[in-house]
Parts: C-alpha cells; structure tokens; sequence
C-alpha cells in the first residue's frame, strides 16, 4: 500500500520537479517568483492537446510545438513585462506575473472553453506487476523521462559555457554583465529553457490524469512554487529534489489523511519549511541580507 | 499642507458624501459601496506594503475573517452592527499576530509565499468546516444593520462606510506623521540601520501587520451586514492580488494613492462587464501595463515616442 | 577624565580566517581618537564589534565601566554608542529631516495611542525633537535640505547628514567609519572642523577610522595601529608616525632594509 503511494508520488512529483527547475531558474536571474510559470505549463497542456486531438497529428510533433509554443511565449513576456522593471522592487514584477497570470488563464478560457478537456492515452499503458506494487508504462514514461531531462539540464548547467554563463549572472548579474556576458539573453533563454520545460510538464500532468483545465495552472504551480522553497530557491539540485519529495507528501498525505486535508498539504508543508529553515533543503541563507 | 495640495482631496471628498444622497440608480448607489469597502483595505493594506514594506498575499482573507466573524455573531447572538465591527476587526487583528509573530522575520517574497499559504488555509477551513461556516454553501441570512430601530439602507451603509474610511485615512495619517510612522518607514528602508537605531524590528513589523489585518476585518463586519450573505468565493487570492494592485499601482507609502488606485481598479473593470469573459484579460493587461507605467518608465517611453513622431511629422511638413 | 571605552584582548574569528587577534586599546572620554591602519587590518571588525553588529569569539569590550560586548546594536545605541557606515547608509526614500527625527528614537517614549490621539505628550515630544533636529542640522551645515530626500544629497552632504543622525542617538561615543572617502581637500577641511565642534561643543567622545593620514593626524590625540588584525602601535600623533612598526607596515620591509628597487 505505502509501497504504491511511493510509485504514485515519484511519477507526480517528477513533474513538479520540471515546473519547480523553471521556476528556481528564473528566481535565480531575476529574484522572483514567475506566478505566470504554472499557467505557462497550462498553456503547453493546451496545445499540445489541441494539436493532438483538434488537429489529429502526432503526439510527439504535437508536444514539440508545445514547447517552441511557451518558449515563445515565455520570452515575449520577459521582453515586454519583466525587462522593463528589473530594477524596480521585485513586488512590483510579482504584480506584473499575476497579471500574466490571469492573461493566460483567461485567454486559454476564451479560446478552449472553461470546461475540462479530456487527454485521450497517448500509448496503450501496460500495466506491471512487481511486489504487489503496480504501475504501468505512463507512470514509468514520466519517472524516466523526467529524469532524463534533469541529467541533461545539470549537463548543461555545469558542462557547457551558456550553463556557466547562466550561473554567474544567478550570483550576480551586473558583475555577470561587466564580464562580457550578454545577460538579455541568458535571462531570455532562462525564460525559454523553463518555459519548455513547464510544456513538458504540464503535458505530463494531463497525460497522467487524462484530463486538462484552465485553472490547472495555478493549481500544479502551487505544488511547483512549494516544491522550490521546500529545495531552496536559486538551487537547481533543489528544485528537482523539492519537486519529488511534494509528490510523495501529496500522495503519502492522500492515503492517511481525509482529501480536504490532502489539498491543504501543499500550503501546510509550504508555511512549516518557511517557518523551520526559509532556505530550503539546499538553499543559501535568505532571511538576513 | 498648501492650499491646492488640499483642494482635490476636498473636492473628491465632497463628491463622495453628495453622490449616494443624489444617485437614484441602485447599481450606482452599489458601485459606489463597493469603491468605499476597497478604499478601506487598499488603505489598511498600505500600513503593512506600503508604508513597513512587507508583501501580503492574502489581505482578503483578514476581510473575510472579519465577515465571517460579524455573520457568525450577529445569526447566533443577534450583535449588533457595532459590535459585529469591532469584533471583527479584534479577531482579524488576531489572526493577523498569529500569522505576523512567527513568519515577518521572513523577507520579501518569502513573506508573500507564507501569506498566499495561509490564505489558502483559511479558504479550505471556511470551506470545510461546515459545521460552523455552511461550507462552499456561505452563511445566508446575515441580519442587517440597524440604527434605533431603523434598518440601515444601502445609502445609509454607503454613509457607514465612508465614515470608516474617513476614520482610517485620519489614523493612518496620524500615524505616518509620527515616531511611529518614521519607525515603519525606516524599515522599509533599511531594517539593519532602523536597528541600529534603536527601533525595535519585530514590534514595529508585528504593529503594521496588525493594524493592517484590523482595518480589513472591520470592512468585512460592513461588507456581511451589507450582502446578508458571505461564502468562500467572497474572499479570493484574486481579491487579495486586486488590493495589493490598488496600492502599488495608487502609490504605495502615500496616504490617497491607494484610495485612487481603489476607484480605478473597482470601476474600470465594471465598465468592462459587458465583455464578460474577456474582462479578465483586461484585468490582466491593466495590471502588466500600470506597472509597466509605474515602475518601468513606459509613459516616458510613449511620450519620447510621440515626441519622435511629432518631430518627423514636422521635419516632413518642413521639407 | 578616564577611559570612556576599554577593549581588552579582543579575537574575532570567521571559520579560518583570524581578522583580530587579542587586540586592546583605550579612548578617553572626552577624546578624538583615531584608529587606523592599512586595508584588511581589522578596523572596520573592531569597529562592528564596538557597536554591536559582531560578538567577539573573546575578549570584552567595556563602555563607561560596564560590558557591553554581545548586545544588539540597538542597544548600545541606548546605552550611548553609534555609529556611521564606511559606505554610507542613509533612510534613502526618507527626507533629511525625518533621517535626524528617526535619531530620537530611542531618547523618546511616545505610542501609537499617543500618535492616535495627538496627546499633549506627543505634541510636546515632536515639538522637541523637531527642533533639535533642524538645531542639529543647522549645527551640521545641511538645514536648507531639511525637505529634500536623502538620496537627491551629494555624497559630503550625506556623510554629514549621517553624522547628524548619530549625534542625535544621544551617543556619548561617535564611531565614524572613514567618514572622508571620497571628499575632496575642501570638504575634508569642512568635515575636520565639524569633528573637532562635535568634540568641542558638543562634548561628545569621537573614535574615527580614517586612511587620510592628514586629517586623522590633525584631529586625534591619540591613534591606535592595527595591522593584520593585530595592534602594533598606539600613541600621540607624533610617535605613531616614527614608529618603525607602523612605517614597516604601511611602507613594506623593504623600506626598512634599504633594499628598495625602483
């Protein structure tokens, strides 16, 4: 039984992970939470299914133009709404991701309708038996793509010069810039880079639960944004971990506890990590400056 | 203050007590309660954003507390609006040390992930404590409020409102004008040198947040008497995002910035009602732009930009 | 008069890193004296300690007979020690005037009741210390700014409005940390004659850091040398600068030796 549960939330909790990995990115260069990011998956939930099921083409092109969707998109926002306030207190950028927010969410409404949608399955999942545990191939898909995508981005975080660049310009960015790094365009392909990797994400979360809806965006971006204060914002090797362990409270939480209670987890471990230790798992001291 | 610094805040104040004297349209007459009731917590919010400069993320849950409250009591005890007002506030003002004590050592955007957190605490409790609030049902039948046996009507409440109002932009420039005030302000400025200085960080945070939650709480006990109704879709992040809007985009840290930042942010989105669904789009658009305005100089930027264009225009009429 | 503030044995260590090894020294109340010596020397962690921004790893530092090594900065600021930043930290979104105002208070008691109601008491309090504050700025040289925002000041007028706020503390002991940098010969004149009046006229004791040798030699009467987070010298202007160790430290061995290469 608890051997399931853990099965459950690693496949959840790997895709929190992607979402929290754009999230702690983008704190890292611009010190603050992107409220858009989880409506930024939603939206990659939303074409990839409309490509898929609307238009009746593949499932692995439909998420491709997903993702080059929200890189777009999430890049267009940076230009336009973030860049011009960098400098500005970082309320003031807060403010201007919740607007985002509320853009995303009421446009895909518009467009798609504010009813759920249903994912139809991508592959026939088999179902395996190991232990008196089950799981099928969806859940195994997630868990080895997820981590897949996770070793590829730690390659490119600490192996590849755009990976270094992005890394200074997270420390800090002024002097990053007076190095010769041209930060406009790391922030940009931070944007970008999280962006695909909400796309993935949201996809993911869809797929599981064979279904989508406009406001799933601020739902899994709650899980996303606990999952990186719970890593320690800024911390890449944070976010992955802080995205697993919500998947597994989440899914531990359903089993002993009544479902209301479930839905409030995420804000309860999400007020006790701030409380207890505010830099997370992996996190840099942020109380005092 | 000179003379024409106080001449508009006069002006609006005299057109705000004539109007729901005048007004006949019941809608208006709403709107118009509805400009008062955010005025108030764009106002109690400024003490904690815009004046200490702590992020909160939930300041419609202290007003829904505060509703809550004054339904509960008025339905079970039969209270009347007076006491409903300030119990209200007392228990807003209750949750708000709960909430402050522990966590306003946090910073910045910690501090508003914790609000957001215990925002949403509050809603699933109201929620799903239905033995006490009816759940996602809400508590119907709040009584009105009642003066020597006269039942309050909604221009009467409108009164009610802009009197509290009135009293909290009074308190709040008292306050600001004061020991207390600059201890607040130092801070937001710089909380290591306001330490050095002998101000005591955690009273004065705590103190803000308090009187912040207060004044919310109290505009839910007018809110619920108002409605006769109050649920858990009353009081949103939504609501919470929209207030806080009010105050950057009014100006945060001014005693009226956020008093207009209400009146903007409440009838502008009425004039959009007609586009229904769209209307959050344009909620949305206006948050991106009035920030972009504010805090990214675009206003600057358009007017360089029309300055260009006037200037080419003239060069080719020239030429 | 006797000493105002005794440091004895002082150590400060952060992890490996030894910046003040069992360091000692007077000021006499009263005095200017000066504490200098060259980058990384351990002024600026003396000086964090004095005002209570660190806790010594050992050793006590003793104000007006008592200890006070270990307390919050705020307290000290009651007890009668402030400070001034080596980069300077001023309320920036807040005027000149409220900058001074917010010196009082910790010398001033009224509430938010008070405030509320606009008690006699509050009036009386705001009144006085108002007026101190534009004495105080007045005193300084910076009264015509009173309503300008700290920020719009040039640099100099900032350092002096930040050495206005600490004589407003009510402190007994002004610590000012290079309050020259970046002044040019004018306004290190300026700044020279508004220490010697802090001393002079209004009594209070005055321990600067300073790299301008000139002026630390012109106003203190005694210095203290620290070099690699120890004290080599201390002593009246003109024995420190024939002290041999204190040329060794700030002109190299070399010097010393004879074997200076072009």
């Amino acid at each position: 039984m608890i051997f399931q549960q853990v099965i459950n939330g690693l496949t959840l909790g790997t895709t929190y992970s992607l979402l929290a990995l754009g999230y702690s990115m983008i704190f890292g260069v611009l010190s603050f939470i992107n409220f858009a990011h989880g409506d930024i998956a939603m939206v990659g939930a939303y074409v990839a299914w409309y490509c898929f099921v609307g238009l009746r083409r593949g499932f692995i092109p439909s998420c491709l133009l997903a993702m080059l969707a929200c890189a777009v998109l999430g890049v267009t926002m940076e230009k336009v709404g973030y860049m011009p306030i960098r400098r500005a207190p970082r309320l003031a950028a807060v403010i201007a991701s919740l607007g985002f927010s509320f853009i995303l969410a009421t446009g895909v409404q518009v467009i798609w309708g504010t009813q759920p949608q249903q994912m139809p399955p991508v592959i026939d999942a088999v179902t395996y038996r190991v232990l008196g545990v089950t799981f099928n191939s969806i859940q195994m898909g997630v868990v080895v793509l997820s981590i897949v995508i996770m070793g590829l981005l730690q390659l490119l975080i600490h192996r590849t010069k755009v990976g270094m660049a992005l890394r200074a310009t997270a420390i800090d960015r002024d002097t990053a810039g007076l190095m010769g790094i041209n930060i406009n365009n790391i922030i940009s392909f931070t944007f970008a880079l999280g962006s695909v990797l909400a796309a993935i994400s949201g996809i993911m979360v869809a797929v599981y639960y064979g279904a989508l809806y406009p406001s799933m965006g601020g739902v899994i971006g709650t899980k996303g944004f606990t999952a990186v204060v719970l890593g320690g914002a800024g911390s890449i090797p944070g976010a992955m971990v802080g995205g697993i362990l919500m998947g597994l409270i989440e899914s531990l939480a359903g089993t002993f506890m009544p479902s209301e209670v479930r839905d409030a987890v995420a804000f309860l471990v999400l007020i006790l990590v701030l409380l207890i230790k505010p830099s997370g798992l992996f996190g840099r001291e942020m109380v005092k400056e | 203050m000179s003379t024409v610094r106080r001449f508009w805040p006069i002006l609006g104040l005299l057109v705000w007590a004539v109007l729901p004297a005048v007004v006949k349209d019941p809608y208006v007459i709403h709107m118009l309660f509805m400009v008062t009731m955010f005025s108030i917590l764009a106002v109690s919010l400024n003490i904690a954003v815009g004046y200490t400069g702590l992020s909160n993320l939930s300041h419609a849950t202290f007003f829904g507390i505060g509703a809550y409250v004054a339904a509960l009591l008025s339905i079970k005890t039969g209270a009347s609006f007076l006491i409903t007002l300030l119990a209200g506030g007392l228990v807003a003002l209750g949750f708000g040390l709960l909430l402050g004590l522990p966590t306003l050592r946090l910073k910045g955007f910690y501090l508003a992930l914790v609000t957001i957190g215990f925002g949403q605490i509050i809603r699933l409790t109201e929620l799903n404590w239905i033995s006490l609030t009816n759940g996602p049902m809400g508590i119907p039948g709040i009584p009105t409020a009642r003066l020597a046996g006269y039942e309050f009507t909604p221009v009467a409440f409108n009164y009610y409102a802009l009197v509290i109002l009135l009293l909290e932009i009074e308190a709040v420039r008292r306050i600001s004008d004061s020991r207390i005030g600059r201890a607040l302000m130092a801070i937001k400025n710089d909380e290591i040198v306001a330490n050095a200085l002998g101000v005591n960080i955690t009273y004065y945070k705590v103190l803000a947040f308090a009187l912040s939650s207060l004044f919310a709480g109290m505009a839910g006990s007018i809110y619920a008497h108002y409605v006769t109704f109050v649920s858990p879709d009353s009081f949103t992040m939504a609501d919470s995002v929209s207030i806080l809007c009010m105050v950057i985009l009014g100006g945060s840290g001014t005693l009226l910035g956020p008093v207009i930042g209400a009146v903007a942010l409440v009838v502008i989105p009425e004039l959009l009602r007609f586009a229904s669904l769209y209307r959050m789009i344009f909620v949305g658009a206006a948050m991106v732009i009035g920030i972009l305005v504010r805090e990214g100089g675009l206003g600057q930027t358009i007017k360089e930009a029309i300055g260009r264009f006037g200037a080419s225009l003239h060069r080719e009429v020239k030429a | 008069m006797g000493n105002i503030l005794e440091i004895k044995n002082v150590s400060m260590r952060f992890g490996g890193l030894q910046a003040l090894h069992d360091v000692s020294m007077t000021v006499e109340e009263g005095s200017i004296a000066g504490l200098i010596g060259p980058n990384g020397a351990g002024k600026t962690t003396l000086f964090n300690i004095i005002s209570g921004f660190l806790t010594p790893t050992s050793g006590e530092v003793i104000f007006e007979g008592k200890p006070v090594h270990g307390l919050p900065p705020y307290r000290l600021t009651e007890i009668g020690i402030n400070r001034t930043f080596q980069n300077i930290r001023l309320l920036q979104e807040m005027t000149v005037l409220q900058n001074v105002q917010l010196g009082y208070h910790c010398r001033t008691r009224t509430g938010l009741f008070d405030a509320l109601g606009r008690t006699s008491l509050f009036k009386q309090e705001e009144e006085t210390t108002r007026r101190q504050a534009l004495e105080l700025l007045d005193f300084v040289g910076i009264a015509q700014y009173k309503d300008e925002l700290a920020k719009n000041l040039s640099y100099g007028l900032q350092r002096k409005l930040e050495i206005a706020r600490a004589i407003a503390t009510g402190a007994k002991l002004l610590l000012l940390d290079e309050p020259s940098a970046g002044m040019n010969p004018a306004e290190k004149d300026g700044l020279a004659a508004l220490v010697r009046a802090i001393n002079d006229q209004l009594g209070r004791t005055v321990l600067l850091i300073e790299h301008d040798m000139r002026l630390v030699m012109y106003l203190s009467q005694k210095i203290t040398v620290l070099n690699q987070g120890e004290k080599i010298a201390e002593g009246d202007p003109a024995q420190i600068q024939s002290h041999p160790r204190v040329i060794e430290a700030y002109l190299g061995r070399s010097y010393k030796g004879g074997e200076r290469s072009a």
